[in-house]
């Protein structure tokens, strides 16, 4: 029953694993072994932030949502509300991304040199940012925008002070009940987003032909040179759509933490574990999808069985004994569609031999 | 169909026109003077270091960057102790550089420094927990100096024995490593501190002994290891069989190296300096641990550090000071605004812009641009230094003669002056010393030796009046 009861929040976190994973996982396909990705994620979060500030100063004021009346405009509002935090982060992210492509592939750059210094960059941007829009003239911005990312249609009250919110009914309206079964599908729009985009992307990569030539550069760009394919501007797109889209997985974090924020130190070890479950699902977003609420399972279960710290702890570490586990398998027993990308963290220039 | 003909023959050649036309091209450079690359690189750092602070100021108008820019030193040299722990700071970011080159020179990408250094440093207190008051403190050392050493490079030798036998992907499995390590960390925390809120207390026992200050001995060890490693790399056969493999596994096998007990061998080095370093912090400056005892995360800036020295030990000793440095002066920055800025965040800022923009320099100095104009490809560099030329050519030439006209003066004025000196003290100038060649000649007219001392006093003259000219400039 346990298991049961925290499903809603597993799914919840899984899903700020999986938007990065399916970010990573597009970059890497491509050849782009982007160790940035907890930065990235910071930038996103900045981003989304940036996204709601605008539309409470802006859109708010001219388009009030009140509880009593839901018409045509509060519904172009919440949207509005949605769209806007989405866009800036995924810019943000993207932003970061367009940085990392141009050092590693127009400049060359080692790529496990520039991730890192992505990541502390991020890391940097996050806190300050964050700590800068979070003191401005006392309203703690965080906390609302964490609160306002569902499609919570009924019980949102707000008032002139601000957007004021229910935190008991902060997931989607339509299924509101003490049913655990029930509570599962009762979670932020964001969520429902997610799980599609992970579909889309799989058939994106794997079912057309710009996603055939997309692995084709990350396996072996001198081939997919000679083949007529522009590497160069794969991987950029591939790093900036992969990095927006890990900017939304930064942004997720602050809905899923309810706005709660306490430094980057946290989303950054979401990061890396995020890099973990990219090889744990051996490059391939449908199987994210379910490694990522399985990682997600494993890194919040202590919390929700009544284990002592040790045994918590220890299950906490095994996504990563698991991830080093298929990373050994996959590389002894793989077959060529499981392994790496050939090119992985190897930058393409043509001159070179 | 004779249209057609026509518009299809012409497409080739506009194509290749087009091709031709291509403004910018990138290409290989192999001959930058050091100098120029150091010029470069440094012209980007204070770029960086700017930008970060005008951020800074745009954010905090009540900051003065100029404050915040003396504060960077301050931080790192404003007191003796200050500067120690300066010192010691970039030894142990020496020391985990040191431990990394060897396997980036192979081109492992030795991604878990963090997750060696803490199983040595976990070893290390767990020894000093354990054995600590049971025997003398000196054997304790001795005893977690060797485990801490060997629990590094087990450490590192998993993921190592994996990429030799099935080409295991080794920056993954080594990034997965820190994890399990810190996890590791945080398990024994719990089972043996379980009440102490969970903090492992200073252990009295086992300390590395104070020479002077706690710091120096420190130091001192690391630049051991230091002249160690850089011996080994340069003089070994071992240096040399790691740089082959790097540079192509199959000129390895070609050559008769054994790859694979190459990467074994080098990575368990590598891990074992690392878990030396994790001895280092635990034994001589921690007494304790915590998932933070990598110093927020040592083996990531480690890799910037060396790789900004171009995996040169001796560079990598600069670089490892300048990054030391920043963090020190940031944190001193940090903690005189520490109304405005709560976190380190600036630090990470500065740091971040500073790597940013080093990586993008690096370009400058791997390759040179092209520029190609009426098909003819110049350095982009070579354009600018000409339009320099040609801007400052004219006021340069006119300075020029100016500078010569007044130098000629000078030498005329001061040159009288000398000599009229030197007439009135009587000093002689001391005899020169013939070069080789003119002593040949003087052998082969061996026999006419006579006339020699006739001539040699002009000599001496002229060139007296040539030195005291110079000297008059």
């Amino acid at each position: 029953m346990a298991v049961l009861s925290s499903l809603p929040g597993v799914i919840t976190l899984s899903v700020v694993f999986l938007f990065g994973c399916i970010g990573e996982t597009i970059s890497e396909k491509a050849g782009n072994l982007n160790l940035g990705i907890p930065g990235i994620m910071c930038f996103g979060v900045v981003g989304g932030t940036l996204g709601s500030l605008i539309y409470m100063r802006l859109i708010y004021p001219a388009m009030p949502v009140t509880a009593n009346a839901f018409g045509f405009v509060e519904f172009i509002s919440y949207a509005l509300l949605i769209l806007l935090g989405i866009v800036f982060s995924f810019a943000f992210g993207a932003l970061g991304g367009l940085i990392y492509s141009f050092l590693t592939t127009t400049l060359k750059a080692n790529q496990n040199v520039t991730g890192l210094a992505i990541t502390t960059f991020g890391a940097g941007i996050g806190d300050f940012f964050m700590s800068l829009l979070r003191s401005g003239d006392g309203f703690d911005l965080c906390e609302r925008v964490g609160k306002i990312y569902g499609f919570h249609f009924t019980n949102a009250t707000l008032s002139d002070g601000g957007l004021i919110y229910d935190d008991a009914n902060w997931h989607m309206g339509f299924i509101s009940s003490n049913n655990p079964v029930a509570n599962i599908f009762s979670q932020p729009s964001l969520v429902y987003i997610c799980f599609i985009l992970a579909i889309v992307v799989f058939i994106v990569l794997n079912k057309t032909r710009i996603g055939l030539s997309l692995r084709a550069v990350g396996e072996n760009p001198a081939t997919a040179d000679a083949a007529g394919i522009n590497t160069d501007k794969y991987r950029y797109l591939a790093t900036i759509v992969g990095c927006g889209i890990a900017g939304i997985g930064g942004l997720f974090y602050l809905i899923k933490s309810q706005g709660s924020w306490d430094g980057t130190y946290e989303l950054q070890s979401y990061g890396w574990m995020t890099l973990a479950l990219v090889i744990f699902t051996i490059w391939n977003p449908l199987i994210a999808i379910a490694g990522s609420i399985l990682f997600a399972f494993l890194y919040s279960i202590p919390s929700y069985l009544n284990v002592d710290m040790v045994t918590g702890m220890f299950l906490t570490l095994t996504p990563y004994i698991v991830t080093v586990v298929v990373l050994i398998f996959t590389s002894i027993f793989g077959k060529k569609n499981v392994l790496p990308p050939g090119s992985l963290g190897v930058n393409y220039f043509r001159e070179e031999r | 169909m004779l249209k057609n003909n026509n518009a299809a023959k012409p497409l080739p050649t506009e194509k290749a026109k087009k091709e031709k036309k291509k403004l910018f091209h990138v290409e290989k450079r192999f001959n930058m003077a050091l100098w120029q690359s150091v010029l470069v690189r440094f012209g980007f750092i204070l770029v960086a270091v700017f930008f970060g602070l005008l951020v800074l100021t745009m954010a905090y108008s009540k900051i003065n960057p100029f404050v915040s820019f003396g504060n960077l030193f301050i931080g790192a040299f404003g007191s003796l102790d200050k500067f120690l722990e300066f010192l010691r700071d970039s030894a142990l970011l020496l020391g985990v550089g040191l431990a990394l080159i060897p396997a980036f020179k192979m081109k492992f990408w030795n991604l878990g420094g963090n997750g060696q250094i803490l199983a040595g440093a976990l070893v290390c207190v767990m020894l000093m927990v354990e054995l600590g008051g049971t025997m003398p403190d000196f054997v304790i050392v001795i005893i977690s100096l060797v485990a801490a050493i060997i629990a590094g490079a087990i450490w590192a030798a998993i993921p190592a024995i994996f990429k030799a036998f099935f080409n295991t992907n080794e920056s993954l499995f080594t990034l997965m490593m820190n994890y399990i390590a810190a996890g590791l960390v945080g398990i024994y925390i719990y089972w043996r501190f379980p009440d102490e809120s969970n903090i492992v207390p200073a252990q009295a026992h086992g300390r590395l002994p104070i020479l002077f200050n706690s710091n120096v001995l420190i130091i001192l060890l690391v630049a051991t290891t230091f002249v160690g490693l850089f011996l080994y790399l340069k003089y070994s056969k071992h240096g040399y069989e790691l740089s082959v493999v790097g540079e192509s596994i199959n000129t390895a096998r070609y050559v008769g190296i054994n790859s694979k007990k190459v990467i074994i061998r080098t990575l368990i080095l590598s891990g074992a300096i690392c878990g030396f370093v994790g001895f280092l912090i635990a034994s001589g400056i921690d007494f304790s641990i915590t998932k933070e005892t990598t110093h927020r995360g040592m083996g990531f800036t480690a890799i910037m550090a060396v790789w900004l020295g171009k995996f040169n030990p001796i560079i990598s000793i600069g670089t490892a000071m300048f990054i030391t440095f920043i963090t020190k002066g940031m944190s001193q920055v940090q903690m005189s605004n520490s109304r405005y800025i709560t976190d380190d965040s600036a630090t990470n800022i500065v740091m971040g812009l500073i790597f940013l923009f080093v990586i993008a320099s690096e370009f400058l100095v791997e390759y040179k641009i092209m520029y190609n104009k009426n098909g003819k490809e110049t350095d982009i560099f070579e354009i600018i230094g000409n339009f320099f030329k040609k801007v400052f050519g004219p006021v340069g030439r006119f300075l020029k003669k100016v500078f010569t006209a007044v130098g000629r003066f000078f030498k005329k004025v001061f040159g009288a002056v000398v000599r009229f000196f030197k007439k009135l003290f009587k000093i002689k100038d001391k005899p020169e010393k013939k070069p080789v060649k003119d002593a040949i000649d003087s052998l082969d007219e061996g026999s006419m030796e006579d006339s020699e001392p006739e001539k040699s006093p002009s000599k001496k003259a002229t060139s007296g009046r040539k030195k005291s000219q110079k000297e008059g400039k």
